[in-house]
């Protein structure tokens, strides 16, 4: 059901010309004195009124309308003076439609509806006619509601006191107002800028902590805000040293907590400045013994910090993020400490950014990857080590992926999965709405191939086939588990899958205790294997242009057609002559599932073994990386939940 | 309408003729909703009180001694003319009558005739030619846009009709710019005083032109002198140049307010003289038929005024106050304070000890003897207005002010008053009047959403009464059942008012804090209890917005003004005003008590303000010189001096006894919304729409005045410019206009406004 504002065209017509009227009127009464002789009234051409005349049935003869039309103008006049009484009572310097409206009804005048709207109308023209009109688009009422995101009334008035001047004594410079950059600080805040920034990049770090606690809580630093801004953007000149990096990091992390601080359009600033250490080859990062990766996995929280937290600031601002960490990831030149910037910064945007670039960036991001860490020369053990810290990023994303893409796919039970997971997709619906109207696409539009893209709908993968395509790359390093259905699927895949023989061999692991595995994670394989529903599937429903196929058995193949398509033959020559040739029936030393018991409801478990076998080829790195921070963190708590560990072996 | 003349006439049957009036009232208030523009309600309410003035003109007796309050109000005769006795202004009664012949009003229309002493059936010939300075008629309400109801008008057109004479039109600029040529060619002494002319000469002279329908020439006339008037006709000249059409006069307000009220201007002896002798030379018959008639020379003999004098006192709609206008006695003085015996020596020690019990009690004493043993010689006789006894909450109310009175602090220049804001957060609906109580406990603030919000500032919580079953169940006899009537789950720190339906423009708690008194768009005022939180009374009258609204300093009456350009004052337990006070030539925007009760104060739009004398409805005082729309009064403390703020930014103080201006103070560069005097009345403070509250030196000022004779009698003020020297201080809010202030009984500034970022 789609409605309009049903509006008789005489009102609106008459409106606009009022509304044109007070905008003419308030310049002029603003610089009446100086431009007396520039005094003119907004005039209706009597065409105007001809056409209304037409448009209810009379027919007008010249001067009659050119007489109407003149009353018209007066009678306009004369309302907009009477309106600005109404104005002046209510105490505002904005005269609104409803002070006219007022002024309409006291002169029995039907009032004019429908311009109750604070915000301005888009006043467009017609570029062939010469013909203006106030947009006035379709308002689809039942989206508005149905909608989900029902908007929060404003908040409740309220009156607060404060104590201005003590004994006619005080601030007499005004205060609140909006800081320009140039504008004169007082005494007292040059002061404080002064001690916090000293004690921010100073060496005591008990002074740093109190300044920077005191830069959180603080409410009347919004004057000082470009400063610290500038202050931050200084990252990039000091990229050699790592502790000053981090505290640039730390006072932007105050800044941003600070809840009286409105940062508005210095949030990208703060990105910008937050992403340079993420992403950057940090001269810092020259030295092997500078943990500057400890310094990307914060600036890559504190991203995603300020994205979740002022993201709405800046329209846009989750796909220019995600473009910018797409441009780094597909540029071969970039050290690999920026792919692991990039990489972590995605894993702490969320799932979706992951599947997003990530993802389908994998198959081509591979063998660059494969090259280095296949290479023993000696002159290559640091980047060997970088590489081996990208794999374990990529890893920690994809399994975060697959955990949150199983999760999403399921009816889950857990609440506190679900929130999270809510949260976890909520960012697309608000900064993403029109990312093509923020960017040109000169620079990346190769990247928006359907498959690649950021587009607003995620490629809808199903998870199986997810899950087997990182299966190919990362092997049993992958702590996830999932069944793919044993019975059915593995032989309707070898029938259908075009790749023939490694992938057939994804599933062998579970060949063996599949039976068992089967039968403990029941869940899991029924929705793998029938129609997986994209978290947004209704939205993707009714959006045109985008390839919407009835999620059968068939999906697989055409999918991993399409896909094998735009990837081309030589990726897939890499991906051949790097895999695992000599594979043995490695059954897993990893095991996770979700457990079915009844206290336990469901819960995601997991458990690893030691090698017993000859590891194969993949999950040889998987040993050799050392876990990365935080990314241990999931594990440890899957194996503390040490109930009934099923045992295939 | 007869129902209502038979009450002026018949005072003791007034019981029943209200009764039949509401009824007549309501009939008239349940037709067609918006009423067509010559509706009885507005008509009636405006033509009333100055018909009567001269039916019943002269049986005013004033008050009897002691009366109760309803009987001595319905003895106040509703006088509302001037106090000389003079001849009826022929033309008002002419157009009254023939609006009761219209309105087939045939009772009233005899009774109106009897009283004059003329014979019934053709009245308006009968009524000779205008007779000079009598008193102005009053303008209609505002009359309608709406061009169908523009030939029903009889007033005006007659009113117009004295514009029919014709002129050569390609003279008139001829005309003009001879008058130009001879003004600035006399000398300097007499220059500023002839200048005065130019402004309603250009007026009436292009309005004659639009009249005669010569539209060419009209717009010529306008575009080529308009430049010359002074810029504080700025508004008035931007509604004229919308004028060019015949059929527009009709409905325009301003175009009335010029020809219905005499353009006033003063002039000395010498340069009137000089001026005719100039038209008469000339034989410019078309200026000096202008002069004649429409404009009102009040010539004095003397010096010529200086520019600046004359500049000081010009700018309202009408030009400048008559002398005699402000001659007539105004009691300012304050009433006796009742003798209250306090208990001087209950609680206060207990509270402080450091300070020697003695010490403490002298200057009390004295301070209550010197009131009460001193009869101030200017205050009206105690009983003039009937005001209504003190109640025992009352009297401690009182008691508990002298006790915080000893607490405050004393201003002045070297100790200026702390200053607390209040800040209104989150007022989309747009904030539009506040009041704060004077004990300072509750804030009321009326909203443009049409709801009006009573807030407690103490850590008090709001409570109302229990419902009439739980009252049942009290215990009337315990001690505490004050206490036990008010139900705790009601308590709230903040309690919402939903009555109005329009923005709520004037807000006003009584003295007693049981009452709360809203005024609002939709042309009533209400009345709530502060007990129940409900609406008692709304009362209707005024039909067009009320914008202005407030408690006399006794309670009981109450005092509204709006766009209909009354003043009415009410009581609470009357449905209908007591007086109306009409004069103001546009609306009446704000309106405030005088400290005795005795008088009320108006600012209007036509940039005067009045005082009118609330026993007789006399209009006592004009005080002009605003050079834009008066937004904000206050009273001093002790009843002297007024001062009023306007949307030029500037605030005047005027002496009241002696209806001069004593001082401009410049400073704010938006509307002044706020005005208030300090408890002793050594500080102005004034807050504006520019974000600031401004304090001033007002005992400097006063002490400035200077009263001899000469200024005294000719009205001829001489201002220093000295505002920077008052100035005590300016104070920046955070983005926030400044729309009330009040002072605590301990001198402590209370500001309040809706933080509204740019």
């Amino acid at each position: 059901m789609v409605m309009r504002a049903l509006m008789s065209p005489a009102s609106t017509i008459g409106s606009c010309v009022a509304g044109a009227f007070l905008s003419g009127e308030g310049a002029g009464g603003a610089d009446a004195m100086s431009e007396r002789e520039e005094r003119r009234f907004v005039e209706l051409p009597r065409e105007s009124v001809k056409l209304m005349a037409e448009s209810v049935g009379v027919d007008l003869a010249d001067d009659v309308a050119a007489m109407l039309a003149e009353d018209v103008c007066y009678r306009l006049r004369e309302a907009t003076q009477n309106s600005s009484q109404f104005l002046k009572h209510a105490k505002r310097r904005k005269l609104t439609v409803e002070d006219f409206n007022r002024a309409l009804r006291w002169s029995n005048v039907e009032a004019v509806c429908g311009y109750g709207s604070q915000d301005v109308l888009p006043f467009r023209a017609i570029k062939d006619g010469e013909l203006f009109f106030v947009e006035d688009r379709e308002v689809n009422l039942v989206e508005l509601a149905l909608a989900t995101n029902i908007p929060k009334g404003c908040a409740e008035t309220a009156v607060r006191v404060h104590v201005s001047y003590l004994d006619g004594k005080g601030n007499q410079e005004s205060q609140g107002t909006v800081p320009s950059a140039v504008s004169v600080l007082s005494d007292d805040l040059l002061k404080y800028y002064q001690q916090v920034t000293r004690a921010v990049l100073g060496d005591d770090p008990q002074l740093m902590k109190v300044a920077l606690q005191d830069l959180q809580t603080n409410s009347k630093i919004a004057a000082l805000l470009p400063y610290f801004v500038y202050v931050v953007s200084g990252v990039k000149s000091v990229s050699h040293d790592l502790e000053q990096l981090n505290c640039l990091l730390h006072m932007v992390r105050s800044l941003v907590q600070n809840p009286y601080l409105y940062l508005g359009s210095y949030v990208k600033s703060l990105i910008s400045s937050v992403m340079y250490c993420a992403l950057e080859p940090l001269a810092a990062s020259i030295n092997p013994l500078n943990d500057h990766w400890t310094l990307r996995d914060y600036a890559a929280i504190l991203l995603s910090h300020i994205f979740w937290t002022h993201g709405d600031l800046v329209s846009g601002l989750y796909h220019q993020i995600l473009l910018s960490l797409q441009k780094v990831l597909v540029d071969p030149v970039r050290p690999l400490c920026s792919h692991y910037g990039a990489v972590v910064a995605l894993h702490a945007l969320g799932w979706k950014a992951v599947e997003c670039v990530l993802y389908p960036h994998l198959a081509t991001y591979w063998p660059n990857l494969q090259t280095v860490l296949d290479d023993h020369s000696v002159s290559n053990a640091q980047v060997k080590a970088d590489g081996h810290k990208v794999y374990g990023a990529i890893l920690v994303a994809v399994e975060r992926l697959l955990k949150m893409k199983a999760l999403s796919q399921h009816p889950a039970k857990e609440n506190a999965q679900l929130d999270h997971r809510r949260r976890e997709s909520s960012p697309r619906l608000s900064p993403l709405q029109d990312p093509q109207a923020e960017f040109g696409f000169g620079v990346a539009s190769h990247l928006l191939q359907p498959g690649a893209s950021i587009a607003s709908d995620p490629p809808s993968t199903s998870l199986r086939e997810m899950y087997q395509e990182l299966y190919d790359f990362f092997g049993d390093s992958l702590s996830m588990r999932f069944g793919t259905g044993l019975g059915l699927q593995p032989a309707e895949k070898s029938l259908q899958d075009p790749k023939p023989p490694d992938v057939k061999k994804d599933p062998g692991p579970f060949g063996g205790p599949g039976g068992d595995s089967v039968r403990k994670m029941p869940q899991l394989t029924a929705n793998a294997t029938v129609s997986p529903r994209d978290a947004e599937s209704p939205k993707s429903d009714h959006t045109p242009g985008r390839t919407v196929a009835p999620r059968s058995t068939s999906v697989p193949r055409s999918r991993s057609i399409s896909r094998q398509g735009h990837r081309g033959a030589g990726v897939r020559e890499v991906f051949q002559k790097s895999r695992f040739s000599p594979r043995a029936p490695h059954f897993s030393f990893v095991i996770a599932g979700r457990q079915m018991g009844r206290r336990c409801k469901g819960r995601v478990f997991q458990t690893a073994f030691p090698q017993h076998h000859g590891p194969s080829h993949v999950s040889r790195y998987a040993q050799k990386l050392p876990m990365i921070g935080r990314t241990s963190k999931p594990v440890k708590k899957w194996t503390q939940s040490e109930t009934s560990l099923y045992l295939p072996l | 309408m007869p129902v209502e003349w038979t009450m002026a006439a018949l005072p003791d049957e007034q019981q029943e003729v209200v009764a039949a009036a509401a009824a007549a009232a309501a009939a008239g208030a349940a037709g067609p909703p918006p009423p067509p523009p010559p509706s009885p309600g507005p008509v009636s309410a405006v033509f009333e009180p100055e018909v009567k003035s001269e039916v019943i003109g002269g049986e005013d007796t004033g008050p009897e001694g002691g009366a109760e309050v309803t009987g001595a109000g319905d003895k106040l005769s509703p006088d509302n003319a001037p106090p000389a006795p003079e001849p009826p202004d022929p033309e008002t009664l002419r157009t009254v009558l023939e609006f009761l012949k219209k309105s087939n009003l045939r009772e009233a229309e005899r009774t109106l005739l009897r009283e004059l002493n003329l014979p019934e059936g053709s009245p308006s010939s009968s009524l000779g030619g205008e007779a000079g300075g009598a008193p102005e008629p009053t303008p209609p309400p505002p009359v309608k846009a709406s061009s169908v109801n523009a030939e029903n008008q009889p007033d005006v057109s007659a009113v117009l009709s004295a514009y029919t004479q014709q002129g050569d039109p390609s003279k008139y600029e001829t005309y003009y710019s001879g008058l130009k040529r001879f003004i600035e060619s006399v000398l300097d002494c007499h220059r500023a005083e002839l200048s005065q002319l130019f402004y309603p000469l250009f007026v009436h002279m292009y309005l004659e032109l639009v009249y005669n329908q010569h539209e060419i020439e009209a717009k010529t006339f306008f575009d080529k002198f308009h430049g010359d008037q002074e810029c504080y006709y700025e508004d008035d000249l931007r509604v004229l140049a919308s004028l060019t059409k015949k059929e527009h006069m009709k409905g325009n307000e301003t175009m009335l307010d010029f020809r219905t009220s005499k353009f006033v201007l003063r002039i000395s002896r010498d340069s009137y003289q000089l001026l005719k002798r100039h038209l008469q030379e000339r034989q410019n018959n078309q200026i000096w038929s202008i002069v004649q008639e429409h404009l009102y020379i009040d010539i004095f003999d003397g010096m010529p005024r200086s520019k600046q004098q004359i500049d000081a006192m010009v700018g309202s709609l009408a030009g400048e106050a008559k002398r005699e206008a402000n001659k007539a006695k105004v009691f300012f003085g304050l009433l006796k304070e009742p003798e209250i015996e306090v208990p001087l020596d209950d609680e206060d020690e207990e509270g402080e000890n450091e300070e020697g019990k003695p010490k403490k009690k002298k200057p009390k004493k004295d301070s209550l003897g010197s009131k009460s043993k001193k009869q101030d010689p200017n205050a009206p006789l105690q009983t003039r207005i009937p005001l209504p006894e003190l109640k025992d909450s009352d009297k401690l109310d009182k008691i508990m002010n002298m006790k915080e009175a000893t607490k405050r602090v004393r201003l002045g220049p070297d100790c200026l008053p702390s200053i607390c804001f209040y800040t209104f957060l989150n007022a989309y609906q747009g904030l539009t009047a506040v009041d704060i109580t004077d004990d300072s406990s509750l804030m009321a603030g009326g909203f443009a959403d049409s709801t009006v919000r009573v807030w407690s500032v103490t850590p008090k919580k709001l409570r109302s009464v229990k419902n009439a079953q739980d009252l049942s169940l009290i215990d009337k006899e315990s001690d505490d059942v004050l206490e036990r009537i008010m139900d705790e789950r009601t308590a709230s720190e903040l309690k919402i008012l939903h009555g109005h339906s329009g923005p709520v423009y004037g807000t006003s708690f009584s003295p007693d804090r049981n009452y709360l008194l809203s005024s609002s768009e939709d042309g009533t005022i209400r009345l709530w209890s502060l007990q129940t939180f409900t609406c008692l009374v709304g009362y209707k009258g005024h039909n067009y917005p009320v914008w202005d609204t407030q408690f006399s300093p006794f309670g009981y009456y109450f005092i509204s003004g709006g766009h209909d350009r009354v003043a009415r004052l009410w009581a609470t337990d009357h449905y209908q005003p007591l007086r109306i006070f009409a004069g103001h030539l546009a609306d009446v925007t704000c309106t405030r008590f005088h400290p005795n009760c005795n008088y009320v104060a108006t600012g209007s739009t036509d940039r005067t303000v009045r005082l009118w004398d609330v026993l007789n409805g006399n209009c006592v005082r004009i005080f002009t010189g605003h050079k834009g729309p008066v937004h904000s009064l206050a009273f001093s403390p002790n009843g002297k001096f007024l001062a009023s703020g306007a949307s030029d930014g500037r605030v005047l103080l005027w002496d009241i006894g002696h209806g001069l201006m004593i001082s401009e103070l410049k400073g704010h560069t938006d509307t002044v919304y706020a005005l208030k005097f300090s408890k002793d009345g050594e500080i102005l403070a004034s807050g504006s729409m520019d974000n600031t509250v401004r304090l001033w030196d007002s005992t400097k000022a006063f002490e400035d005045l200077e009263t001899d004779d000469f200024t005294t009698s000719t009205g001829h003020i001489n201002l220093l410019d000295n505002s920077h020297e008052l100035l005590l201080g300016a104070y920046m809010t955070k983005s926030t206009p400044v729309i009330h202030l009040h002072f605590t009984r301990r001198n402590l500034l209370l500001a309040a406004g809706a933080y509204s970022p740019q």
